[in-house]
Formats: C-alpha cells, structure tokens, sequence
C-alpha cells in the first residue's frame, strides 16, 4: 500500500472520531505547550542574564595584563604590536595613577585611568549625566562615578563642568594640571583621556584589545597569551551562566516532560481503544486482502499524526501563553517605571525539536496497538462485534 | 484426469479445540473440486460447516488437515503476504453483513483492495467508478454507506469484491440480512457475473428460493458434503451436452486447456466418483454444530 494512502485512511479514521481525536491531541498540546512554556522561561531568563552582563560589544573585547616575566611589561611598543594582529580593530592601554585632587580646602586621592575614548565604548560605559569625553583629542576632561561626589562634597549640578586640580607623582617628580568634570556615570571609577593622564607612564596597566568579529576572539587571545601576557575575555564568564542555565532549562524541561509524559498514555489509551472498536473493521480489510503491514502502519500513522499536531499546536500555545504573561508583567513593569524585557524565548531549533520529539513519542505509543492490530486472525476479527 | 480445477479441496477437516479434553470437528475430510465459470452453492442448515469451509477456500483460516489447492497452488504453502495477495486479487469475498468500511465513502470502499494492492488513485477511483455502474448504483459516488440500503451496500460490496478482477467470487450469505425485493436484485447480480464472465463463483446460502440458479448445489450436512446435485435447469444446453458427448468429451478434456475448457464437460464422471466418496465417508461422527464453536471463539 502507498504511503499516501496510509495516510488517507489515517486521518479519516481521526476524522470519523472527532471528539476523541481532539481530546488526545489536547493532551499531547497540554504536554507540549508546558513543556515550550516553562523552557522558553528558562531560555528567555539565560538570554536576560547574558544580556545583561554580556553587552555584545564587550563580548569581542580581550583584556590584557602583564605576564609574570619582567619582560613582558605593556609598554606602547606592545600596544603598537597588538594592533597589528590580525583581526584586532581597537586597542586601547589603560594606565592607573593614584591621583590626588583639590577642590578649595578639600583634598581627596583617587585611582584614575587614563583611557582611549574609545574604551568607554568597549566597556559601555553609559553617562548618566553630563556627555563623554568631548572629543578624540580631548584633554582637559574626565567622567567621573557618583559614588565619589561624596568625596569632594559636591553634588550632581555644582560639579558638572568644574576644574579640578590635581597632582599625581611620577619617576622623579609629580605631574600638575586641571581637569573639567563633563560627565557622571553609574559605575565605579574616574576615567581621564589617556594623554592627559598618562604622563611619561612607562608601562601600562592594562591594554584592551577589541576584535572585530567575535568568533576571532579566542583566536587573538591565543597569539597574545603565545607573546607572553595574561589575558581575560568576558565569555569566561558566559559560559557559567549558560551552564547554570542549562541545569535550570532540564529540571524545568522535567516538569513539562511529566504532561507530556501523561499525554503519551492518553495517546495509548485511545490507540488501544479505537484497535477494539475497530476489530471487525480490521478484519475486514484483513480479508479483503490487506497485509499485517499496512494495517499496523495505519494504526501508526494515527498516533504519529496526533503527536504531530499536537506538538505543533502545543508550540503555538506555549509559545502564545509566554507572549501574553510578558506582555502582563512588561505592563506591571513598565507601570511601575521599570524596563521592558523579554522574559521568554524560544530558539527554532527547540521549537523544530519539540515537534519532533512529540511526533516520535506518539510514534512509540502507537507501536502496541498497531501490532495487535497486525496480529489479530482475521476471521476471529470478522466476527467481532 | 489431467483437468486442473479452479479449486480443489482433499480431504479437507477442521476441528475446533474448546478446552483440553472438548473437540468439536466442524468439517470432517470434504473433498471437492471447482471449476472455471461455475456458479457453486453449499446449502445445509446453520451449522452444517459451510462458513468454515469457504473461510479455508478463501485463505482465512487453515484447514487442521488436507489441502486446499487454488490453481495448483496449496494455499498451505503460501506466505502471510502472499496469502494477503491471494484474497486481495485472486478471490472477491462478499459477506453477510456487507461489511464496507463506514468512514469512507463509496467510491473510496470499492477501490479499497485496489488500494492495499499499491495502485495509483487515479487508477483505483476510474475503476471504482466504472464498478459503481456495473452494479448500476452510478448515481452514489459520493454516499457513504451509512445513507445506503442494505441492498444498496451489498451491491457495493459485491463491486469491491470485483475490482482485481478475481477470478473466484466467493459469497457468505449475501442476501441474509436483505429483504426479498433486494435480495433478488443481489443474486441476479450475482448469477450475471457467473454467466457474462467466466468467473466462478462460490455461494452459501439456506434460503432454497436461490438453488435454481445456481449450476451445482453441494449439499452439506453436519461437517460433510452429503450430496453433490447437478442443476439441469441451468446446466441445462451445455449439460445436455456434455452428456450427450460424454464418450468424446472424455477424450477431448486431455487437451482441454484451463481457461477455455467448457464447465461441465466433466462433470458427470466427478460427480459420481465423489457421491461415492461422499457415501462411503466416514460416517456418524461428532454432530456438534459449527456454531458453538463461534461462540466460543
């Protein structure tokens, strides 16, 4: 028998039990859009987590330190040599001072980092008040935390566009000068362009060196750690979040599977009920000549398309029951002045394997029933009632 | 005896086991042969062991012993699927109950052996089609058989049986459930497909109203072949015939070939040499009926 035609008879016989075919796919959809909820939470809360101490920019960024070995110092020479590498597309040295600033009676000592404008884009840095670093060629600036307003005795308004003196020592003697607050941030530190702050600094504290593709990273990182510094990359970090999350996705995974689990019997059940109801039927095609095979692959082929629709509506209605709790909690959020996120997520090949996954379970279910099925004399079958 | 039949059966028995110590023999070691374009009837009362033999004719049960050869092949000898092949093209069964699959429509029902043979639709639905008004119901092609009479759904039936164009029609009480207007109808039908073509076919009945039709009634009887009757009616030119050219048509049927060869032509020795065997066979044995064996199975 053809397939197609297997498959005809299939789903006339779903469709002669209406009622029932659908409350076996419901069961099977039960199972599955649990299953796509709770992972896609779980997959949503990764992407969150990664996102939030993932930037994308940082994630090509390699930092740079000293080795052990004196003779592997950050010096400009370095920088120099580290832009060349292939793929690298920004680098930018930090050095760190203990500066002390001024500001009337006030006397406060700070580390400082002079840095490249473009570092505040590597680290994304986000100004919260005032703007960054005015220019290229800027050198009379610096941004400075908030957390250390408090230091000078000043306040957000009053030290926005300020001159600050300081003073910060250097091998024989001490660099002198003025630096204009332009901007605030949210995070820790006082950053300065790297001209103004740097001084006749020999070596480094510390070299950022952007990639410009991401997937060149680990490759850069290798030539750098063969030409003897230490280097840190921020997927390090990644990696455990995604482990972690791995584990949070199984057990949530679990809980669905147990719907999913109690579908795959109801799926038997009604495989089993519909081989008695059809008995005579079957002994019928029996003795009208079909074979053992095309009748278990009828039976088959039933369960197998009641796992398949059901995965695929139970996707759309995980997938719909996750869209609408986010937008729920996206408005409480938002109402109560919060960010908008997104809490769930679902990556297509989850989607394509749930699918499957449902499509083969029913299979299996199927199996027993189509084997009886198979097996049953058909002459005792004909004369089933 | 160099004819082959159509059917042959050698000392066919089936004994139904109902618990250790309690047999019940349904058919006790019939013989019998069938030929090319005649149109059988076993009569006998319920019980009498006609159902289980047509079901070893037709391959749906084994015989617990003796043979059942269909065109010199023992149907023992086949495999699981080539016996479904041997039901599906080379018999057409028609039963009581007309027994049409009600979740497909009429066209979908006729063409269903087709179908497990593997044909295309296309070829199968031109069939059927052309099937549905040799039983002269071409105005149902879309009815499922639910919105049919009984007499409608057998002629259905009977068309099913004839879309692999079978060469044995077997049929299991084809007018037991019909009422008389369509039960005539049903077994015009049948007889027409006997006489047009040269398609044997084999019919149970216990309604005697039929056996006038019929070419040679096998009269059965608890088990056994009691009687096998030569209709003259219907037999009647070519019987005449053949007895009248009994002595060359002796001779003639070494050569005859299988398709071609005329029904009756020998007839006449067979039916006496199986009286005989019928007479002498071993008599006055377990009487149970067949149907207590139905009931237990």
């Amino acid at each position: 028998m053809k397939l197609i035609d297997i498959f005809r008879i299939a789903a006339g016989n779903l469709k002669r039990n209406r009622l029932r075919t659908v409350l076996t796919v419901s069961g099977v959809v039960v199972g599955v859009g649990a299953i796509v909820f709770l992972v896609s939470l779980g997959f949503g809360l990764q992407k969150l987590a990664l996102d939030k101490i993932v930037r994308l920019e940082a994630l090509k960024v390699i930092t740079v330190t000293s080795g052990s070995k004196t003779e592997s110092q950050l010096n400009a020479g370095i920088a120099e040599e580290f832009e060349k590498i292939s793929g690298v597309s920004a680098v930018s040295p930090i050095t760190r001072n203990i500066v002390s600033f001024k500001i009337g009676n006030t006397e406060t000592e700070q580390v400082v980092y002079g840095v490249k404008p473009e570092f505040l884009d590597m680290e994304n840095l986000k100004i919260s008040t005032g703007q960054a670093f005015s220019s290229k060629d800027a050198k009379n600036e610096m941004i400075i935390s908030k957390e250390i307003l408090t230091n000078f005795g000043l306040n957000q308004d009053s030290i926005l566009g300020k001159d600050i003196d300081y003073t910060y020592a250097i091998s024989g003697g001490e660099n002198k000068g003025t630096l204009k607050v332009v901007g605030l941030f949210d995070e820790k530190g006082v950053y300065a362009p790297f001209d103004a702050i740097s001084g006749n600094n020999e070596s480094y504290a510390s070299v950022k060196v952007k990639v410009a593709d991401k997937v060149n990273v680990p490759e850069v990182k290798k030539t750098i750690e063969s030409m003897g510094y230490n280097t840190s990359v921020i997927q390090d970090q990644s990696a455990a979040v995604n482990q972690v999350f791995s584990i949070i996705n199984i057990v949530l995974g679990g809980f669905g599977m147990i719907a999913f689990f109690v579908a795959a019997i109801g799926i038997f059940n009604t495989m089993t009920i519909s081989l008695l109801e059809r008995t005579h039927e079957i002994g019928v095609m029996k003795a009208i000549g079909g074979n053992s095979k095309d009748i278990a692959m009828i039976f088959i082929t039933e369960s197998a398309l009641i796992g398949f629709l059901g995965g695929i509506f139970g996707l759309s209605v995980g997938w719909l029951l996750g869209g609408l709790l986010n937008l729920l909690v996206n408005f409480m959020a938002t109402e109560s002045g919060g960010e908008a996120v997104s809490l769930f997520a679902i990556p297509l090949v989850f989607g394509i394997l749930t699918i499957f996954f449902s499509f083969l379970v029913s299979t299996v279910a199927g199996i027993w029933p189509a084997r009886r099925a198979a097996k049953l004399n058909p002459l005792e079958a004909l004369r089933y009632e | 005896m160099a004819k082959t039949p159509v059917i042959k059966a050698i000392n066919l028995s089936k004994t139904f086991k109902l618990s250790k110590d309690n047999e019940v023999i349904a058919l006790h070691s019939v013989s019998f042969e069938i030929y090319s374009g005649e149109l059988i009837c076993f009569f006998g009362p319920s019980g009498c062991g006609k159902s289980t033999l047509l079901s070893m004719l037709a391959g749906l049960q084994p015989p617990t012993s003796g043979e059942v050869i269909v065109r010199g092949k023992n149907l023992a000898t086949l495999k699981k699927k080539e016996l479904a092949e041997y039901r599906r093209s080379k018999i057409g069964m028609v039963f009581q109950q007309f027994n049409l699959i009600i979740s497909m429509n009429v066209l979908e029902n006729i063409a269903l052996p087709m179908a497990f043979g593997g044909m295309k639709r296309k070829r199968r639905m031109q069939r059927a089609e052309h099937l549905l008004e040799v039983v002269d119901l071409g105005d149902k092609k879309k009815s499922v058989p639910a919105n049919l009479s009984g007499g409608q759904q057998q002629r259905i039936a009977i068309a099913r049986s004839l879309i692999n164009n079978p060469w044995i029609i077997m049929a299991d009480e084809p007018t037991g459930n019909l009422d008389s207007k369509s039960a005539d109808d049903v077994m015009k039908l049948l007889i027409s497909l006997s006489r047009k073509s040269k398609r044997t076919v084999i019919l149970i009945t216990h309604n005697p109203d039929y056996l006038q039709y019929v070419d040679r009634i096998f009269r059965m009887k608890d088990g056994r072949v009691d009687k096998i009757e030569v209709n003259a009616k219907t037999a009647k030119v070519e019987l005449i015939d053949a007895v009248s050219k009994l002595d060359k048509l002796k001779s003639d049927k070494e050569e005859a070939s299988e398709e071609d060869e005329p029904i009756f032509t020998s007839e006449i020795s067979k039916i006496e040499a199986e009286k005989k065997e019928v007479m002498s066979g071993k008599a006055g044995k377990s009487k149970e009926k067949e149907e207590k064996n139905n009931e237990t199975d």
